[in-house]
């Protein structure tokens, strides 16, 4: 039974459809790269997983549990964290009450077998933050808002983090910083959906890549057998 | 009301706001204003009392439902207009000895100008902000009143009969309808107030279909929208406030000329004339034209059987506005013309895409 | 010129006291963007509250408040969950509207039960009891006492908000509700929480009305009003800034009323226009947004 999987998703934006029946499974230590244009779908995909749109109960499986319904507050409870587009800080927060508030969900849940993402391991992971701990988040740089932006994610220690345009807006050699913390954010057993516009990036991470037009699933595969072509075509249409 | 215009060959598109059965309306309407009009001919005094009370109401409620229902402005503070041409009216009349019926136009103009000062200082709040800074206002013109010793200060002053019978025509409706003077004084009144309800809705319609009345569709469905599409939105809040102003001052002189008694409390209430008048806009459907006639017949058949029952009774008003805020917030009238896609008033415009010239009506696809 | 000072330590004093009326308005503005038009009509239901249990039980008004707390929490969490929560949204009509409906209904519900007679909260000799200061100065126990709450209230406000895990959730909702739900918050009982403790507030409000003043069904929405005031003039969205706010405008009505006593309303509203004009945003507007 794979960990997440989505039946037949549907999205709506009032009377707008975003999102035609998508299918797609994911498999627990599995890291998924989702490409596609701009409006393909990807971030209200992400968005329908973790409970900001809500649809029928069993077009989202969580651990063969239907999550489809539920509410965002309850689905991180579950542990599925959403890393949002553009980081989205709490600019009232400091750095580190932003870290805390990540906990406010996980705290719920049963401490697992495995590592307890704490403060102190997110500040391991991300050295910059502890220094910045008492900062206003406007005042970090894009790459350290960033990190911070998934530092509080993983605070929830979710099984499934989901990572909307990490790289938005960075600059390469930051890209490169924040993608090298992905191997070990896996190795705690954590499961790993980035939506990504760098193709390039995404290939190298990934296990399997899904590609998304107009709000269907154009192309699905390892990233190891897709040509340029198929990618091509299933990103642009043809 | 269409606008033609040439787009590719053999296609037609139109923007209509009028359909059949609105000009259907339109002229039921006008049979529906005349008939009103020989009301007093017919029926009694108290009829005629019931009908100046509704008529007025309903012409605040219009007012109000353009301020609110698409500017935006959602203010509590109308009371402020309504007290200000109530006094007016007793100021020019009693101190100015000019005669009601000019004094009525007079002080919706002085509203008008007493509305842009108003507007620089409330305008500084936003939303919720603006209604209670609207309020205040409204508070500063009753206590301002209220130290207006001429006018009777805190207690407030009445117009004597020589005035209120100085309106001309009253002593030839007592000649011709065979009443007395005060049952004259009423019918003039009458007659004044279905002017103004009807002035009230024919202006609120005629903005509501014009270019200004587009650019406010826009800053009610979408502010940032319309920011973008260069309408100017900050100078046609302002237009609709001090137009507003305006009217409400003009329904607040007539108010007081046939109340002829005058109180700082009573003409400034936010009870009476912002209350009420929000309850009848919300309960006919806030945003159309039709929702407030529908909600001040409602209001005003409860205000007939269950005025008596005293704070129940603002209870119960209380209960169903938030019951009708909360699982019908288009209101009564916008059940109805959801149920049935019926507009009597239309302000919104169809894009009307016709095929060929020669198959008007048949192949015409209405894109909303 | 012992007159004059008269008036400016008073009007600090009542000062307090619409801080007090402003701390709720100030909380519940700063969590969820929602202005209550019953604010003041809740404030006087408090004091009702805490006059019928005081009258049933035989207790000072000092007491019975601290009974009335967890029934007024209780109150205001129901309040918001069950009713205020579904108004909020895109549209600013709704929560306006039914918060004006509610202080209809509260109003003449009070009318109803308690008739329009005045009422005042009674404990004994301290309510006369005043502290001289010399030249004929003295300042009265009551209003001491509520401007000294009145500081409490906000310190306490200040530390809830920024010092405690609620506060954390308060603030990040207020900056970005969905997100907010994304860390696993319960915006609904977030918001809910935040009402309770603005009525909590509200019953130290009403308290110190009731004792200072008669009070009757009817003078809720002159509440809200000054508490309105406060909260503008010192700024939205902080805590001390609504204090100075408060005093701000019981400085200008006890200086208005030694002018004359028919002005001291108008010469608050004044004040309030005023700092309006010259500063829009209030004397202490918070940093952010």
């Amino acid at each position: 039974m794979p960990l997440l999987e989505a039946r037949k998703l549907t999205a709506f934006y009032g009377d707008f459809q975003a999102l035609y029946g998508i299918d797609m499974t994911l498999d627990q230590g599995e890291t998924i790269a989702i490409i596609g244009a701009n409006g393909a779908g990807k971030s209200t995909f992400l968005k329908a997983i973790a409970g900001l749109i809500r649809g029928a109960p069993d077009s989202v499986l969580f651990d063969g549990e239907p999550i489809g319904a539920l509410a965002a507050s309850d689905i991180v409870k579950l542990g599925i964290a959403l890393v949002p587009e553009g980081r989205r800080l709490f600019p009232s927060l400091t750095v580190e009450e932003n870290l805390r508030i990540g906990a406010h969900g996980g705290k719920m849940r049963e401490p697992k077998a495995q590592g307890q993402w704490t403060l102190d391991r997110v500040y391991s992971l991300f050295p910059i933050l502890k220094e910045r701990r008492s900062s206003a988040p406007s005042t970090l740089s894009g790459g350290q808002q960033q990190m911070a932006a998934i530092g509080r994610a993983l605070m929830s220690n979710p099984r499934i983090l989901l990572c909307d345009e990490i790289s938005l807006g960075l600059a390469p050699i930051i890209i490169t910083d924040i993608y090298a913390t992905l191997p070990q954010i896996e190795a705690e057993g954590t499961s790993i959906v980035l939506v990504e516009q760098d193709i390039v990036q995404a290939m190298k991470v990934a296990d399997r890549l899904y590609c998304f037009q107009e709000g269907r699933l154009s192309l699905a595969g390892r990233p190891e057998t897709l040509t340029r072509e198929q990618i091509h075509r299933a990103y642009f249409g043809s | 009301m269409m606008d033609d215009g040439e787009a590719g060959p053999g296609r037609t598109y139109r923007i209509e706001t009028a359909g059949r059965l609105s000009r259907v309306s339109a002229a039921a309407a006008c049979v529906i204003l005349f008939g009103l009009a020989l009301v007093p001919v017919l029926a009694g005094r108290y009829v005629v009392q019931d009908l100046i009370f509704l008529f007025y109401m309903l012409a605040l409620a219009q007012c109000w439902n353009l301020l609110a229902g698409y500017a935006g402005l959602i203010s509590v503070g109308q009371q402020a207009f309504v007290g200000l041409g109530g006094y007016l009216l007793f100021a020019l009349t009693l101190r100015g000895e000019i005669n009601p019926l000019l004094a009525i136009p007079i002080a919706g103009l002085v509203a008008a100008v007493l509305a842009l000062p108003t507007a620089l200082i409330v305008f500084r709040l936003r939303e919720a902000y603006f209604a209670i800074g609207t309020w205040v206002v409204a508070e500063v013109y009753r206590l301002v009143f209220a130290q207006i010793k001429a006018l009777g200060g805190g207690t407030g002053t009445s117009l004597p009969p020589s005035v209120t019978s100085s309106v001309p025509g009253i002593d030839w409706i007592a000649s011709m309808l065979d009443v007395r003077t005060p049952a004259a004084r009423d019918i003039a009144s009458y007659w004044l107030a279905l002017l103004l309800m009807a002035g009230t809705l024919a202006f609120v319609y005629l903005i509501l279909r014009s270019r200004r009345g587009l650019a406010l569709g826009a800053i009610r469905d979408n502010e940032a929208a319309a920011a973008g599409l260069a309408v100017d939105i900050t100078s046609v809040k302002l237009a609709v406030y001090v137009a507003t102003a305006a009217m409400t001052g003009m329904i607040g002189a007539l108010i007081y000329l046939q109340k002829a008694r005058i109180s700082p409390d009573a003409a400034f209430s936010v009870l009476d004339w912002t209350a009420y008048v929000i309850f009848i806009t919300v309960i006919g459907g806030i945003g159309t034209v039709e929702g407030p006639i529908i909600g001040a017949i409602i209001f005003y058949l409860m205000q007939r059987y269950l005025a008596d029952f005293g704070a129940w009774y603002l209870i119960l008003l209380g209960t169903l506005g938030i019951l009708v805020m909360l699982f019908a917030p288009k209101g009564l009238w916008g059940l109805v013309a959801e149920r049935y896609d019926l507009t009597l008033f239309p302000t919104r415009r169809r894009l009307v895409v016709e095929a060929e010239h020669a198959e008007r009506k048949g192949s015409s696809r209405t894109l909303s | 010129m012992s007159g004059w000072l008269d008036a400016l330590i008073q009007g600090v004093l009542l000062g307090g006291l619409y801080a007090l009326f402003a701390a709720g308005l100030s909380l519940i503005f700063g969590v969820m963007r929602l202005v209550n038009l019953a604010h003041g009509d809740l404030i006087v239901l408090a004091a009702f509250v805490i006059l019928v249990v005081g009258d049933r039980f035989g207790l000072d008004p000092f007491v019975a408040v601290l009974i009335a707390f967890p029934f007024l929490f209780a109150i205001g969490f129901a309040l918001q969950y069950l009713l205020l929560n579904r108004t909020l949204g895109r549209d600013l009509l709704p929560p306006l509207l039914v918060t004006f409906g509610l202080s209809i209904i509260i109003q003449n519900g009070l009318l109803q039960f308690f008739s329009a007679d005045s009422q005042r909260l009674r404990s004994g000799a301290i309510e006369t009891a005043s502290i001289p200061l010399g030249g004929g100065i003295a300042i009265g126990v009551v209003p001491l006492l509520t401007l000294l709450s009145a500081i409490a209230v906000i310190m306490l406000l200040n530390f809830i908000f920024y010092r405690t895990p609620i506060g954390r959730a308060f603030r990040a909702s207020s900056d970005d509700l969905e997100v907010a739900q994304l860390m696993g918050i319960d915006h609904q009982r977030v918001f809910a929480t935040a009402m309770a403790i603005t009525f909590v507030v509200v019953a130290i409000a009403a308290l110190y009305l009731g004792l200072r003043a008669n009070f009757d069904p009817t003078i809720g929405p002159a509440r809200l009003l000054y508490a309105f005031e406060a909260v503008i003039i010192g700024g939205l969205g902080s805590f001390w800034g609504t204090l100075v706010g408060g005093v701000v405008l019981g400085l200008a009505q006890t200086i208005g009323a030694r002018i004359d006593p028919e002005w001291q309303i108008l010469a608050g509203h004044l004040a309030f226009l005023a700092v309006l004009v010259i500063r829009p945003r209030g004397l202490f507007p918070r940093a952010l947004d």
